[in-house]
């Protein structure tokens, strides 16, 4: 079943009275359980697409259909509530409420869900909070601020948050950006960890190592997807250089 | 650079800009108006004594027995007297004077004062037209002073009629007056000028009850009264000095006193936010600050372009605020000019641009000070945005795991203020201002209108009605205990006669000459006597009532200025006797500014002289309100003076509680318009600094109704925080600011606090505005786009 389906997507921006057309007629279409990758060249259109098949942004025109239903005919709270509870995000920057412990900003979007609301349902948040922290590791900076842990530690906080609500799909911004090599890695791994276990992602990256990571790719230019190739479920024990390659290969043939 | 810096910013936080730029001019044309009033007024008043002929001491002597002895004792026995001079007035009662309108006699409403006829073209105490210009008065024509005037709706050309004994006349309203020693009814007399012809008819009346006012020029005024206390003049009614005179004209002043006040409270809350914006501009430009050191920039020229803009903001408000000053005090002095004359009306605007010029050097002195933070910034502690990473300190606020049933908005609200106090104390601090303001004339009404404020004026609570006047239109007034124990009975027969079963207790008073070991008391004491069967209600704080013929008591603010005890003995002058009177109580209340005594009525009065009387009781079995019957009598007795005991509360009060109580809607509607005001501007700014943090919560799923409500909650705890800080600073305003303020006319009153209103009703007002204006505010979050992520620090 198709956890996404886009359908001649556009999205213009107006900027001093001059027409920007960032996409154009976008179709798409994620399975559930998939794991896609969106490369492209700088303002092609990548975040926008993220943006805009998540409901954080409003399309000019086109369909955009999230488990068989469609988003673009919703209320602005009813995407709000969809993202509330059926959608992750991870973005490049760690972006955190400052005056909340690491803990409390993960348990902070379960909390306002309906279910979350009741002493029965914080008790399994906060059981599903300890696990995932555990999972990441980042158990032992649970009650640290903001401030006082590693870019690595606060961008598993931030996949911590993402998927406390136990989310059908994650949306990643350049996941990896503001991290170091070896951060990037290890969050990557738990990315793909939670795909195995049946989360759709959708991950918008500059980087070809996290590109390889992904089952397919898309490559964006000029608001229209060009291409793209499917390079198969990511392997605990496959070998990453093979699919970086056959990635390479692909987008020097594309002229990245 | 700096032109376009500055530019840029007074365009881009333009609601913040406009907001300071209000406050500032505001309280320009506050201060400025209000200190040139007061230096207006302050010079007017000793111009306008001088320019009168007020003497240094004036006093009243009932009827002419006296005289000779007294212009005697003036030419040879007293001292350091310059000169003097005498007139005769006429004293009036309320039956004596009445308006005719359309044929009909209305009541003339003379509102507590005693009323005086007087010739025109006095030597002392001289009264001009309303140009300040002296008048002359033809037979048939009468001159009134302005509150006279307008209290019975009269105007020039309007008709009344004066009685004296059998003479009546018809007399036309010619002028309208200035009057320095008899024209504001807080000296408690009024006079009616006639001509001379018109005014020696009504003398020639027998029933005429002739009043001699004896005008003395001295360097030492409070000598001659102690001198004038040590004869024995038994008619001496009451002694007036200019200095009382000088402070009943001050009240003049109590507006622009009160305005000052709400000037400077608005240059502080013009500080306050001043100084919120400024940090929070420099925190949230730390990256540039830091840049602009980072390439050389010097801390003066960091700091020119916040001073720049503050200097322009504030110079364009003051230079406003000045302008718009300008006619305020115009119209000030012009309301100041209605009650006296002056020798130059035109206000100095001097007085306002320097009070102007000093708010810029107040206000710009406090932002260089606000921006010595700058000079801690340095490049590489504002690319670290001030944090350091480090933390030594638990750290401040709750956590939301520990919350089973708080809502994450509420939580959010309440974590925010706990975690950030400093940034909220702003908010506090001008709510706290705001909620003490509410309360003081909320607890000044209560307190007028309390009982305990009832019996501070010698009047029982629980008495069914209040009488003033009771004597016919062919009696003077009573000099007499006989007189007014005849007229009581007179009325309770009256009474009986309409079915009205009521018992009459009269308070005549006298002033009489107290000593000690021949020691004599500064001044006459106003002493009361109760005669009737109401005497239970009067509290005393030590001893007990006076009981015995030769017992007496005294208020303790007598016996303070005397060092007198209970159990001392005094030598009082009664008629023409000295009686030995023991002390055997104290008490505290308004009566003659707090120095009166209290005689039981089995002391034998009858050869003195009363000053006057007080109000009579009226004791009867009644379902009615004392407004209700007063109203029922009034229809019944329209020939006698029937009171509440709010309405003589509020007459020897001088109608405080009146107008405050009139003020008390505007005065909560401008408070909460100026706390609307800034909880919208800081709103404001709270949400341009959270802007990446909601952007954030927006792209989680928050909804924009969560939002805000968190921003709404958060603003509920800061003011739930500031209402508990408001009720002791409230109690504390009223045992430091109103108490002494009551205790000025003469005793210590408690405060009443009715809870309901100053903690729950007013306070609640003023909430309803800061969550409408926050609500209001939080419209903003709607425009935050999930794209302003970035914002986040």
């Amino acid at each position: 079943m198709e956890s996404l389906k886009v359908s001649n997507l556009c999205k213009t921006y107006i900027i001093e009275k001059r027409q920007n057309n960032v996409l154009r007629n976008v179709n798409l279409e994620i399975e559930q359980g998939e794991m896609v990758a969106v490369m492209g060249p700088s303002g092609s259109g990548k975040t926008t697409l993220l943006y805009t098949v998540s409901g954080m942004d409003n399309a000019t025109a086109g369909k955009v259909d999230f488990f068989g239903r469609e988003m673009t005919g919703l209320t602005a709270n009813e995407i709000s509530d969809m993202r509330l509870e059926q959608m992750g995000f991870v973005f490049q920057q760690m972006y955190m409420l400052k005056n909340l412990s690491i803990y409390d900003n993960i348990i902070m979007p379960a909390y306002q869900t309906p279910a979350g609301k009741t002493k029965k349902g914080r008790a399994a948040v906060n059981e599903r909070a300890k696990i995932l922290m555990q999972k990441l590791g980042i158990s032992e900076v649970a009650d640290n601020d903001i401030n006082e842990v590693s870019g690595g530690q606060l961008q598993r906080a931030c996949i911590c948050r993402s998927l406390i609500n136990e989310p059908k799909i994650i949306f990643a911004d350049e996941p990896t950006g503001a991290l170091n090599k070896q951060n990037s890695i290890e969050v990557m791994e738990e990315l793909n960890r939670i795909n195995l276990d049946g989360t759709s992602i959708l991950l918008v990256t500059h980087d070809m190592k996290v590109a390889a990571r992904c089952e397919r790719v898309l490559y964006i230019e000029d608001g229209d997807i060009r291409e793209d190739i499917t390079l198969g479920k990511w392997q605990k024990d496959q070998d990453m250089r093979a699919r970086e390659r056959t990635l390479n290969d692909w987008l020097i043939k594309l002229g990245w | 650079m700096l032109y376009r810096i500055l530019k840029k910013d007074l365009l881009r936080r333009k609601g913040v800009n406009v907001i300071l730029f209000l406050f500032i001019t505001i309280a320009t044309i506050f201060l400025a108006s209000s200190v040139n009033n007061i230096l207006v007024v302050s010079s007017a008043i000793s111009y306008y004594m001088e320019f009168s002929g007020v003497p240094d001491v004036n006093f009243i002597l009932k009827g002419d027995t006296e005289k000779e002895k007294t212009e005697e004792w003036l030419d040879d026995g007293a001292k350091d007297v310059k000169e003097y001079g005498d007139s005769s007035m006429i004293a009036l009662n309320d039956q004596n004077m009445k308006i005719i309108k359309n044929g009909k006699k209305k009541e003339y409403a003379a509102a507590g004062t005693s009323v005086y006829l007087a010739a025109a073209g006095m030597e002392y105490c001289k009264v001009f037209d309303l140009d300040g210009k002296p008048f002359s008065l033809k037979k048939g024509e009468a001159a009134l002073t302005r509150d006279a005037m307008e209290r019975n709706h009269l105007e020039s050309g309007d008709k009344i009629s004066i009685s004296v004994g059998k003479t009546e006349r018809k007399l036309t309203v010619s002028e309208q007056i200035k009057d320095a020693a008899f024209g504001s009814d807080m000296v408690g007399m009024n006079r009616i000028i006639v001509s001379e012809e018109d005014y020696e008819t009504f003398l020639k009346d027998e029933n005429a009850e002739n009043i001699r006012m004896f005008c003395v020029m001295t360097d030492k005024a409070a000598e001659f009264v102690r001198n004038l206390n040590n004869q024995d003049f038994t008619t001496v009614l009451s002694t007036v000095s200019k200095s009382m005179y000088k402070m009943i004209y001050s009240f003049d002043m109590i507006m622009a006193a009160l305005l000052i006040l709400v000037g400077i409270c608005l240059i502080l809350i013009a500080l306050l936010v001043l100084r919120f914006t400024l940090v929070f501009t420099m925190e949230e430009e730390y990256r540039e600050i830091g840049i602009m050191k980072a390439v050389g920039f010097r801390n003066f020229a960091v700091k020119k372009v916040y001073l720049l803009k503050y200097l322009v903001l504030v110079t364009a408000g003051t230079v406003v605020g000045f302008a718009a000053s300008i006619p305020v005090s115009r119209a000030m002095v012009a309301s100041v000019s209605r009650n006296m004359i002056m020798e130059d009306s035109g206000s100095n605007l001097w007085v306002n641009f320097i009070c102007s010029g000093c708010i810029i050097l107040l206000v710009m002195l406090f932002c260089y000070t606000s921006t010595g933070k700058l000079d801690k910034i340095s490049a590489i502690s504002a690319i670290r945005s001030g944090k350091t990473g480090e933390r030594f300190k638990r750290r401040a606020g709750i956590r939301l795991n520990r919350r089973e049933k708080m809502s994450v908005p509420m939580f959010l609200g309440l974590n925010d203020m706990l975690t950030h106090m400093r940034r909220y104390l702003v908010l506090m601090i001008t709510f706290c201002i705001s909620f003490v303001l509410i309360t003081i004339p909320l607890n000044t009404i209560n307190t007028m209108r309390s009982r305990e404020m009832v019996v501070k004026f010698a009047l029982d609570p629980d008495s069914a009605v209040y009488v003033r006047r009771i004597e016919k239109a062919s009696e003077g007034n009573y000099r007499y205990k006989d007189d007014l124990l005849a007229g009581m009975q007179r009325v309770e027969q009256e009474m009986k006669a309409k079915g009205y079963d009521a018992e009459l207790t009269g308070i005549p008073f006298y002033f009489l000459k107290i000593s000690k070991d021949g020691v004599v008391s500064d001044q006459k004491l106003l002493v009361l006597q109760n005669l009737g069967q109401n005497n239970d209600y009067l509290h005393y704080d030590k001893g007990e009532a006076p009981r015995l013929e030769n017992e007496i008591a005294l208020s303790e603010t007598v016996l303070k200025q005397n060092k007198w005890n209970i159990g001392d003995w005094v030598d009082v002058n009664i008629g023409s006797k000295e009686k030995r009177l023991l002390i055997t109580g104290t008490y505290s209340d308004y009566m003659q500014m707090g120095q009166s005594g209290r005689m039981n009525p089995v002391i034998d009065m009858k050869e003195e002289m009363m000053a006057d009387y007080w109000n009579i009781l009226v004791d009867m079995k009644t379902d009615k309100t004392q407004k209700e019957l007063a109203a029922d009598l009034k229809k019944d007795f329209p020939q006698y003076e029937w009171d509440d005991a709010q309405s003589l509360v509020d007459q020897n009060v001088g109608g405080i509680q009146d107008s405050l109580a009139k003020l008390l809607l505007p005065m909560t509607g401008l408070l909460c318009a100026i706390i609307m005001l800034i909880t919208a501007l800081m709103e404001k700014l709270f949400i341009v600094r959270e802007k990446g943090e909601i952007a954030m919560m927006k792209s989680v799923g928050f909804r924009n109704r969560s939002i805000r409500r968190w921003q709404i909650l958060r603003m509920v705890w800061v003011v739930l925080v500031s209402m508990i800080a408001a009720v002791p600073l409230s109690l504390l305003s009223n045992r430091f600011m109103l108490r002494p303020i009551f205790a000025i006319m003469g005793a210590d009153v408690e405060i009443q606090v009715v809870p309901w209103q100053v903690y729950g009703v007013y306070p609640g007002i003023l909430m309803v505005g800061i969550i409408a204006a926050t609500i209001f505010a939080t419209g903003k979050v709607k425009q935050i786009h999930i794209r302003e992520m970035n914002n986040i620090e």
